[in-house]
Formats: structure tokens, C-alpha cells, sequence
């Protein structure tokens, strides 16, 4: 019993990596725009689906497949600030509007998906020569380790970014005033493109390292990410980008402990009675300010 | 000579309805020049359209003999503008320096002119430089207030407009930015200052424009207004003799 229960724990916190690096991105994409990105799974598992892609053409790993999907999904959010993101802001019900494109950008690319790759789950061999590793009497998923250990990297990157450099502390300024930022001299425009390719950028790490840990892949799989990043934020603060971090250990933790005393099936209840508790006890999230 | 100056502009937020109506003024080099009125006159307004936040529907914005009516907000500074709004702006849960830094943003890629900027500041504001570490939300309204002015400085801005600054402050600090306002005169900054508190901006003013109802009402040196200041902001609704 106690053995399974440290696996449960070492594997939680493992998901719990990858959860926070999902929900840091959705988190500065809203509080740097106050726009919600209801697409942010379908992003995740298109970044999912283009390596399973060039693993199938050109047996790439799905780690050196990342070396593509940064600079693509960095562009991709460039692309999708400008088309739509300024026009948002413009409207007369921001929040509103956005749910709706963001919403249609998910059907997009969910139904983009099932036309190119077919309803199948899709899965890729496994990239290394063991599947898990262990330490004393433990065994742990090596491409969960490798995963969880790569997002502990980049979330270590994203922090110095956020806190060491210019353009970090700028988007943390920008979260909390975004007027006072503009007269300072700093192109709002500019900073919002970056922070929504930073954005889309960590969700498509995670959804080449996703396809690490779990066998499969399907067209469906990104709304539940999708929630997975609103419970996160929600869970660490909303607009919080070091809220989602702590809110992804929450629930890779609460899912994985869950798991040990509840049948599988019942592991999706997790994330609605996180998510109810939360809004019932602390409806601005552990971080987050009332 | 005049650095910036509005002509004849006409701001509205939205709609028909013009908020400014055909309003003009100069500020001139080296000089303090003041803006009163009562409220709602549309001293804020004005202040943010020669900033770039508002553009006018019709009339100009002329800096340096230039025209850069309709420029975008962040260009300004580069052109060697500042400008402290009447709300609170600093980012309450970054430091004093990590604020202070976003104010020399257009300086980032020479280290050497953000410390010589940062010591700049300091030397007008010690109590920035004690506290930079802490977050800013922990200091008191003064201290916010020093730090959106020294934000501002950072660039050595030619042009500084600041709307309502000393509006929330005890009196002794209030005393404190427009000492503070003076020296920055000498080292010739031109200042365009919004005020409610008129007898102290008056105290430190070279040209006086009032605005009225969203246009022009007098305007002059402070030797014009000597004796008849009372005069003009009898009639001003809200207006307390104790201010
Ligand atoms: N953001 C805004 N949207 C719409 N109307 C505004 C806005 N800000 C100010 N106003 C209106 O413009 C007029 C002038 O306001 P303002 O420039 O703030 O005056 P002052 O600074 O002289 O008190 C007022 O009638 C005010 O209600
Ligand atoms: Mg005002």
C-alpha cells in the first residue's frame, strides 16, 4: 500500500508538471489579454498530432520533435494575436466575443484533425529502450520521467524569463495594468503577440511531451485538456502564471492519489470537485487576488 | 520658445459628444505651465491626448515644430515625452526596481544609461532606493506617487505631464513633489501640470491656461493672474477656499 502510494505521489507530481506548464501558458495568454483561450487543448493536441506526424514520416522522437514544434506554435500564436486578439479587445463584450472565437477555433481544429488522422487513437512506438525505470523497489514510467523532468526545465526557463529579463518583468507588468504599461513606452501589441506565442508555445511542449507519457492519442482528447488547463488556473489563481504551477501539482496529484483509492472511471469526478470546491471556498484561486 | 502645444483639438470618448471643443495651448520651453478648471472640465483629457492615449477628431498635436498628432501612445516617450496619469499606475506586486526598470524599457540595451538613470531618480527620491526591493504595493500612497514620478524621469524626458499629483497626498508631501517640480524646472525640464490644488501650482506656475466645460476660458502669465486668480475660480462649483 505504502509503496503504491509514493509511485502515486512521484507520478503526480510528474503530471503535475506537465498540467502546470498547460495552464501557465492559458494563464498569461488571460491576464495578459483578459481573453480566455477556450482552444487551448486542441492546441496542445494539434502540437501532439504533428509529432506523431513526423515520427510516422521520419521516425523523429518526439523530443527532437519539439526543436520544430517551438518555433511553430511561437509563430502560430504571432499569427492568431493579430487575426483576432486586437479586434477582441475593440468589441463590446471582450470576454464574450472571445469565448465564441475561441470556441470556433476548437471546433477547427478538432474537426481538422479527425479529416487528416482519422477517429483512431494513434500512438507512436516507444522512443527508448526501456519503458520504465527502477529506483529500489519503486518502477516509474520512464517517458514520464523524461517528460515531467523536461517540463520542470522549461517551467525553470519560463520563471527566469518572467523574472529575470525585460520582457518577462513586462508581462508580469502588463498583467496587473495594461495602460500603464503602454505609457511607458512598451508596444502592448508587441508584448501581447509574444505572450501568446510564449502561450501557445508551452502548450505545444506539452503536447509533444503528452504523447510521451501516454499511449495514445485522439481527436477528442482536447477538450479535456482544455478543462485540465481551467481547473489548473482556476485552482492556482487566474492571470497567475506561478498559481498554474501550483495548481497543475494539485490536480496531477489529486488525480494520481485518487487513482489508488477509486476505480479509473471515476478519475474525470476529480477535476469537477476540485474545480467546485475551489470556486465555493476560494473562487480566486490559491494565488489568485480577491 | 513653445515645445508642445494642441491646436484647436477637438476629443471625444465616443459618439457626438466632444469632451474638448476646440481647445488650445502651448507649453514653453523650461517653463511650468499649469492647467485648472473645475471638475470635469477636461484637464485629464486634454493631458491624455497630447500624450497619444486619445486622438483628436479634428486639430493637432505639434511637438518640436513637429506634427505627431494620431502617433501611437508608445512612441512618446521615445520622442522624449513623460507623462504620469491622475489614476494609480504603478504594477502594485512588482518591486520598486523591477518598476523602475519597466520606466527605462526604452533604454534596456544600455546598462550603463539604466544605472546612470536609476541614480538620477535616487537622487530625487532616497526613499526609492531604500525600499527597492519591496513590493510596491506596501508603500504608502506618497511613496507610490514618488515612484510614478520617478518612473517617468528615467528618460530624462524634455516634456513631463503630470495629471493631479500631489491630489491624495498629505499636505507635507505634497510640498515635497512641487519643491521637487521646481528643480526639475531648473534643470529645464518643461512641465505641463494638471492641478486641483490651485493656489500651490500657481505658486509655482509660469503660464496659467483655465479650461471651463471643455474649452478655453482665460489664460496668461502668472504676472497676468497676480490678484485675480480668486476671481477666476470664485464661480467654480466644488471649489474650497481650505484647498
Ligand atoms: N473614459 C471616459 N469615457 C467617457 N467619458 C469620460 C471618460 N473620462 C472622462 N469622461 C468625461 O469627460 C469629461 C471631462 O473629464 P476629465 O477630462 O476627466 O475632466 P477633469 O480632469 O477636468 O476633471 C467629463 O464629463 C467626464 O465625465
Ligand atoms: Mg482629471
Amino acid at each position: 500500500m505504502e509503496s503504491i502510494l509514493i509511485q502515486a505521489i512521484v507520478s503526480g507530481i510528474l503530471l503535475g508538471l506537465i498540467y502546470g506548464l498547460i495552464g501557465m501558458g492559458m494563464n498569461i495568454i488571460y491576464g495578459v489579454m483578459r481573453v480566455v483561450n477556450f482552444a487551448h487543448g486542441e492546441f496542445m493536441m494539434l502540437a501532439a498530432y504533428i509529432c506523431y506526424w513526423l515520427n510516422r514520416q521520419y521516425a523523429t522522437n518526439p523530443l527532437h520533435s519539439l526543436i520544430i514544434i517551438v518555433p511553430l506554435f511561437f509563430g502560430l500564436g504571432f499569427l492568431v494575436y493579430y487575426l483576432f486578439v486586437p479586434r477582441l479587445l475593440n468589441s463590446e463584450d471582450p470576454e464574450m466575443a472571445s469565448f465564441l472565437v475561441f470556441f470556433g477555433i476548437s471546433l477547427v481544429l478538432s474537426s481538422l484533425i479527425l479529416i487528416i488522422w482519422g477517429a483512431d487513437p494513434r500512438g507512436i512506438p516507444f522512443p527508448f529502450k526501456r519503458v520504465s525505470v527502477s529506483i529500489g523497489e519503486f518502477f516509474f514510467p520512464l517517458g514520464r520521467l523524461i517528460a515531467g523532468g523536461f517540463c520542470g526545465i522549461v517551467i525553470l526557463l519560463l520563471i527566469l524569463l518572467l523574472f529575470k529579463t525585460y520582457l518577462g518583468k513586462a508581462i508580469r507588468a502588463i498583467i496587473q495594468n495594461r495602460e500603464a504599461v503602454s505609457i511607458l513606452g512598451i508596444d502592448t501589441h508587441l508584448l501581447s503577440a509574444f505572450s501568446f506565442g510564449i502561450g501557445l508555445l508551452l502548450v505545444g511542449l506539452a503536447g509533444g511531451l503528452v504523447i510521451l507519457s501516454f499511449p495514445a492519442i485522439t481527436p477528442m482528447m482536447g477538450s479535456s485538456y482544455t478543462l485540465v488547463a481551467f481547473v489548473v488556473v482556476i485552482l492556482g489563481g487566474l492571470g497567475t502564471p506561478l498559481g498554474a504551477l501550483l495548481g497543475g501539482f494539485i490536480f496531477g496529484l489529486a488525480e494520481n492519489i485518487g487513482a489508488v483509492f477509486m476505480p479509473t472511471s471515476l478519475s474525470p469526478v476529480i477535476a469537477f470537485v476540485l474545480l467546485i470546491t475551489m470556486i465555493l471556498i476560494r473562487p480566486q484561486g490559491i494565488l489568485g487576488e480577491g | 520658445m513653445s515645445i508642445l502645444s494642441a491646436k484647436n483639438i477637438v476629443v471625444s470618448y465616443y459618439g457626438d459628444i466632444s469632451v474638448l471643443r476646440d481647445v488650445s495651448m502651448e507649453a514653453k520651453e523650461g517653463e511650468i505651465t499649469i492647467i485648472i478648471g473645475p471638475n470635469g472640465a477636461g484637464k485629464s483629457t486634454l493631458l491624455k491626448t497630447l500624450y497619444g492615449l486619445l486622438r483628436p477628431k479634428k486639430g493637432s498635436i505639434i511637438y518640436e515644430g513637429k506634427d505627431i498628432t494620431g502617433l501611437k501612445v508608445h512612441e512618446f516617450m521615445k520622442l522624449g515625452l513623460a507623462y504620469v496619469p491622475q489614476s494609480r499606475t504603478v504594477f502594485p506586486d512588482l518591486t520598486v526596481m523591477e518598476n523602475l526598470e519597466l520606466g527605462s524599457w526604452i533604454l534596456r540595451h544600455d546598462k550603463k544609461k539604466v544605472n546612470e538613470a536609476l541614480d538620477y531618480v535616487f537622487s530625487f527620491f532616497p526613499i526609492l532606493d531604500e525600499k527597492k526591493n519591496d513590493k510596491a504595493k506596501t508603500l504608502s500612497g506618497g511613496q507610490q506617487k514618488m515612484l510614478e514620478v520617478g518612473r517617468a524621469l528615467l528618460t530624462k524626458p524634455k516634456v513631463l505631464l503630470l495629471d493631479e499629483p500631489t491630489a491624495t497626498l498629505a499636505p507635507m508631501l505634497a510640498k515635497e513633489i512641487y519643491s521637487f517640480l521646481v528643480r526639475l524646472r531648473d534643470e529645464k525640464t518643461t512641465i505641463v501640470l494638471v492641478d486641483q490644488n490651485v493656489r500651490q501650482a500657481f505658486e509655482i506656475a509660469n503660464y496659467i491656461y483655465v479650461l471651463e466645460l471643455g474649452e478655453n476660458s482665460t489664460q496668461g502669465s502668472k504676472k497676468e493672474f497676480e490678484g485675480k486668480l480668486k476671481e477666476v475660480i470664485k464661480d467654480w462649483l466644488n471649489y474650497d477656499e481650505s484647498h
